[in-house]
């Protein structure tokens, strides 16, 4: 009976997951926020034994299908060519479908190396976690100090003097530096206070991220006048074995990394394996995007059903911790069975989905579709947080528009946790506090 | 080496040092002074391209009309800058730039130093991507080469023809040395900031600072780590074909690297970071006050890193990843075409000549 | 040759096929150049493009003075103060204060503190990985039956309840308890869990496995007096150790009255808080009991069973939690 129970929201979390990850800049982490609250409420909704499995397959298939609003929904300024992901590349060279499918292999082969990984990785995470976890404080700043060294400059400098060609060729290297410092600042005060109402707190930084990603991310795309190319459907992709094994390697160190350190997320996993396995191709950068996020949403929450350490580590072990403890290993084996069956029906849904998206944005201007997300979001920010968190999202969308318009990392938006995690794990916290005068 | 490995080598070398494992353990102090191991290791590059490459002014500025590309023209350019040279022993540097057709699309060229004809050689190329994607059949069908011969002998040490597409294009210097004029590529590059006097230099200013807030018998470890991190990314780009201005400023000429990888080969680093990552590792629980597993040295290092390196290779080998022919890059396979090509043009016309100055005989 | 210093204003149709809005083309030299205020071709300012200006101005104004607002907000927010009973999963995550009678403290490393809160509704359980240094400097480290003042975030889990994690040690306010004046024959069991204050001189000493196991007396009794390995442990002046454990000396000690045996014994709040006086104020003849309490406390030590002997030497190991 449990296990048809499991089943049946597997497929149900997997259905719902794929329909919801479809609204670009709508997260998984704010629609299970908000199927928590209507849980807790009637808990009679979804039985407990197969709430983890309804939310893991929730995150499997946004970790599957998101790509195709993020590739189809947020057509990139041209100009915003050298942080504009190949992905998007593809979609304007009229190979979006082929780009979908490529992400979608890559989070196929997540799962695979998922459940490979998972003999060699079960007990020496153990003890990873201990050794790690005594230094975490200067690990997580060796993740800052990479974070803001390796962005180079973009383009090589234009300008007569050499004045001239410096301030050029530094402009976004400011702009990516003013990002870090004003999201690492706000992380302080978010961090410290509760600036929302208190029976939201459980969700107090979604509208922060909201704000970062979401709506910066719709305005960036808003503000571009692109016109979507007409989208090919291929039968096959251009792709081979050694592309998919170089592709894995690249996404499993970069999702790996990002579930297991705190506060570092999918983005800068993929920036530090991008260059650790230094591939260029563009394809395996699309792949290995799939398999990073994969392994990333994925893996966080995995580590959180292994009972003998149960790392809580990302958005969605977050979420469950208070209501939700593995008690043995089956639990495990339970959830990988859950990940595998909802990550191969995501793959299916990808097509029919892609081509689904590729119809929309022939018969109508994806900016209208940018517009509804954008009210959703709006909607969903008010309705759970009222104006302290229409306000948290505003100031947070004025930084997060800083690296998108000034074309620098958006990852140095997450400096809002990793700057007070890293100070606060070395005991600089209060001395922090003390100086910005907020406790 | 990518900036990564050398961020990766800087704190796995410092991981060694006790007393800097024990300062980062949050069981004893909490302190972020291994941060610093990498910082350092990233430093020499972070001052060439954050800093030194704009403040680097070239005599001349060599460019070519994405339009109407004119190889002969930059060659010409090129060759004269290299006969300044030779004539008055000045060191003269040219600044090339990439020819930018679209937003996302550069017209890709070739930048050929050729000692054995004394010829500069410009091949102009397809039209590439920002990823470098060539778009074959983009290549222009006339006035595709270009050559001129430099009067002094030159002399060439880079190895290998420049591939110029991208956002941005290189410098090349031009040195007298013992009659002959030496190519210098990316004169600004792994100059003075790859010195491990400056990084002794950098190192003492980061010691001192700490001293000044944590005291001396804490703060000369900050500058011990930092100088190794400068200096395992010096002694690490030896292992390229440029090497650096080791001494800078006692020495000031640029040594040649031992060419035993690329920088960018991504096996060599893939390899080193994963060396470094497992070395990190086992310092941290060797220095634990808690050390939490108990495998000897030697257990350590056959299971995490002998075994699982030995597949890779095995992998890559059995995939034709690592040795084999080398890869030469698309650019430089299109360009050596295009020469062929020419060549055998050449061949073609000089045959027809003797066929023509055979037949006018017998006439 | 050429000097060149500007950019070429020749462009390429490379782009043909494609159709751009007239907005993102460059007025001069004709070339895309989308959100650019500067042609990256020809070097034009392209003054025309005010939408991106006034969205790059907006973003920087929204962001700088949105988080002055949000600073100056936060600057005079007070955390919410809430009753413990309050507290619900929605609540997890909240940065709030409470504000309760402490029950029990538990420390296990070298900065680290939790402690038992009781506000009369329920209780939480409050703690700090670091800061018990801190506490104890300002007079705010928390021990059994204070009165505490706490701002922390709440953290819930299924597995370990919930709980509040203190980031900032100075956000945890003590009004101590005061310890009661007693003699030390006035102490009897029934005084299990009172805090006093007891004036005495060590009569007895003896060590086991890094324990000492100290009895203190005066005119009126005399009363065992642990000293626990893991509270010597954390003692930064040795010499204090020393000193509380050398016969003779008399000592000032505050301890909350526990029960061994039938035996009323004192489990001392801190060592590092005991004071060793300098006068002589108990004449050492008239403590009662003084051989007879030593033979007697031998005795009960050689005839302790060895299963107990093994759970005490468990138990040294271990975190003590002190009443």
């Amino acid at each position: 009976m449990d296990c048809a129970l499991i089943l049946l929201y597997t497929v149900l979390g997997t259905v719902m997951g794929a329909l919801l990850s479809m609204i670009p800049a709508l997260h998984v982490y704010n629609i299970c926020g908000i199927i928590l609250i209507a849980w807790y409420a009637t808990p009679e909704i979804i039985p407990m034994v197969a709430l983890p499995a309804f939310f893991m397959s929730l995150l499997v298939s946004y970790s599957i299908i998101n790509t195709i609003p993020s590739m189809f929904f947020g057509a990139p300024d041209e100009s915003a060519v050298f942080v504009v992901l190949p992905g998007q590349k593809y979609m304007l060279q009229g190979r979006g479908f082929e780009a979908s499918i490529l992400t979608g292999v890559g989070s196929l082969a997540a799962i695979v190396i998922i459940v490979l990984l998972t003999p060699f990785v079960f007990y020496p995470m153990k003890y990873i976690k201990n050794i790690v976890g005594q230094n975490l404080a200067w690990v997580m700043l060796l993740f800052i100090t990479y974070m803001l060294m390796s962005e180079w400059p973009k383009g090589g400098g234009l300008g007569k003097t050499r004045f001239q060609k410096f301030k050029w060729a530094w402009a976004n290297l400011i702009a990516g530096l003013s990002t870090f410092a004003l999201a690492g600042f706000m992380g302080f005060i978010i961090m410290n206070k509760t600036m929302v109402p208190l029976n939201m707190s459980f969700q107090g930084i979604m509208p922060v991220f909201v704000g970062f990603f979401a709506v910066a991310g719709i305005i960036q795309n808003l503000i571009s006048k692109q016109k979507v190319p007409p989208q090919h459907i291929s039968k096959s992709i251009d792709v081979d074995g050694k592309l998919i094994a170089k592709s894995t390697l690249a996404g499993t160190i970069g999702g790996g990394l990002a579930a297991f350190i705190p506060a570092v997320t999918g983005g800068i996993g993929g920036l530090v394996a991008g260059h650790a396995t230094a591939q260029r191709d563009d394809r395996i950068f699309v792949m290995s995007q799939g398999v990073s996020k994969t392994v990333y949403y994925v893996g966080s929450f995995l580590f959180f059903f292994v009972p003998f350490y149960m790392l809580s580590r990302g958005g969605m072990a977050i979420l469950m911790k208070p209501i939700f403890t593995p008690d043995t290993v089956y639990d495990y084996y339970r959830i990988l069975a859950v990940v595998m069956i909802s990550g191969a029906l995501s793959f299916l849904l990808m097509f029919p989905l892609t081509k689904f998206a590729i119809k929309l944005i022939t018969k109508m201007d994806y900016h209208v579709v940018l517009w509804i997300a954008l009210v959703i979001v709006l909607v969903i920010v008010y309705g759970l947080m009222g104006w302290s968190g229409m306000f948290l999202m505003t100031v947070a969308t004025g930084i997060g528009l800083i690296p998108a318009l000034f074309h620098a990392r958006k990852s140095n938006a997450m400096a809002v946790l990793l700057v007070w995690m890293t100070l606060s794990m070395a005991g600089h916290g209060e001395a922090v506090l003390k100086f910005f005068r907020l406790y | 080496m990518k900036g990564l490995t050398h961020f990766m080598s800087g704190v796995a070398l410092a991981s060694f040092i006790p007393a800097a494992m024990k300062l980062g353990n949050n069981q004893i102090a909490s302190s972020y002074i291994m941060a610093l191991g990498g910082f350092f290791g990233i430093m020499p590059d972070t001052l060439d391209f954050k800093v030194g490459q704009f403040f680097e002014k070239p005599n001349y500025e060599v460019e070519m009309d994405p339009n109407k590309p004119d190889p002969q023209d930059m060659a010409e350019q090129i060759a004269r800058a290299m006969d300044e040279c030779d004539e008055t022993g000045r060191y003269i540097k040219v600044q090339l730039y990439p020819m930018r057709v679209g937003v996302d699309l550069w017209r890709q060229y070739v930048v050929k130093f050729d000692p054995d004809t004394n010829e500069v050689v410009i091949v102009i190329n397809e039209i590439v991507t920002t990823s470098q994607v060539p778009y074959l059949g983009t290549e222009p069908e006339t006035n595709r080469i270009g050559r001129a011969k430099v009067k002094g002998k030159m002399l060439e040490t880079h190895g290998r023809p420049s591939v110029v597409d991208i956002m941005s294009g290189p410098m090349f210097g031009f040195k007298k040395v013992k009659e002959r004029v030496e190519v210098e590529f990316l004169p600004w590059h792994r100059t003075w900031s790859h010195s491990y006097v400056l990084g002794f230099f950098l190192a003492c200013i980061a010691g001192l600072i700490a001293s000044l807030i944590a005291g001396w018998n804490i703060g000369w470890l900050y500058g011990l780590v930092g100088f190794l991190g400068y200096s395992i990314h010096i002694t690490e780009d030896l292992t390229g074909h440029m090497g650096g201005s080791l001494l800078w400023p006692f020495v000031k000429s640029r040594t040649n690297g031992l060419c035993l990888f690329k920088a960018s080969n991504p096996h060599a680093n893939f390899q080193v970071d994963y060396v470094a990552a497992a070395l990190i590792l086992f310092n941290m629980n060797r220095f634990s006050p808690t050390p939490f597993f108990t495998l000897s040295g030697w257990q350590y290092f056959l299971f995490v890193l002998v075994i699982p390196l030995s597949i890779y290779y095995t992998l890559n080998k059995m995939a034709g990843e690592i040795g084999g022919v080398k890869k030469k890059k698309p650019g430089e396979i299109s360009a050596n075409r295009a020469l062929a090509d020419q060549q055998a043009g050449l061949n073609e016309e000089m045959l027809d000549d003797e066929e023509e100055a055979q037949i006018g005989a017998m006439m | 040759m050429e000097e060149k210093s500007e950019r070429r204003e020749d462009q390429i149709k490379m782009d043909a096929g494609r159709e751009f809005p007239e907005e993102v083309m460059c007025p001069s030299c004709g070339k895309f150049v989308g959100a650019y205020e500067k042609c990256p071709y020809c070097g034009t300012e392209l003054k025309k493009r005010i939408s991106i200006v006034f969205f790059k101005r907006s973003a920087i104004v929204v962001a700088l003075g949105g988080l002055f607002l949000l600073w100056l907000t936060a600057t005079h927010l007070k955390p919410t103060l809430i009753k413990i009973n309050e507290i619900t999963p929605f609540y997890n995550n909240a940065v709030v204060e409470v504000e309760g009678k402490v029950i029990s403290t538990k420390m296990k490393k070298k900065d680290d503190i939790s402690f038992l809160l009781d506000d009369g509704t329920a209780e939480l359980k409050c703690q700090a990985f670091r800061g018990r240094e801190k506490m104890k400097s300002t007079g705010n480290l928390p021990h059994a039956g204070d009165t505490v003042s706490v701002i922390g975030q709440i953290n819930i889990t299924d597995k370990w309840g919930t709980s509040m994690m203190i980031n900032v040690p100075s956000n945890v306010k003590v009004t101590p308890v005061k310890a009661e004046k007693v003699k030390i024959g006035e102490i009897t069991v029934e005084d299990k869990n009172k805090l006093v204050e007891v004036v005495g001189e060590v009569v007895y000493v003896r060590d086991s496995r890094g324990n000492k196991f100290i009895s203190i007396g005066d005119i009126t009794g005399r009363i065992d007096m642990p000293l626990w390995k893991s509270d010597i442990k954390r003692v930064r002046d040795k010499k204090k150790v020393e000193e509380v454990s050398t016969k003779g000396n008399e000592l000032r000690v505050i301890g909350s009255i526990d029960e061994y045996r039938g035996n009323p014994q004192i489990q001392v709040r801190d060592i590092e808080e005991i004071e060793v006086l300098k006068e002589d104020t108990i004449p050492t003849r008239k403590i009662p009991n003084y051989k007879g309490a030593r033979r007697k406390m031998e005795k009960v030590l050689s005839e302790m069973p060895p299963a107990l002997k093994k759970a005490e030497t468990e138990a040294d190991e271990k975190p003590i939690t002190t009443y």
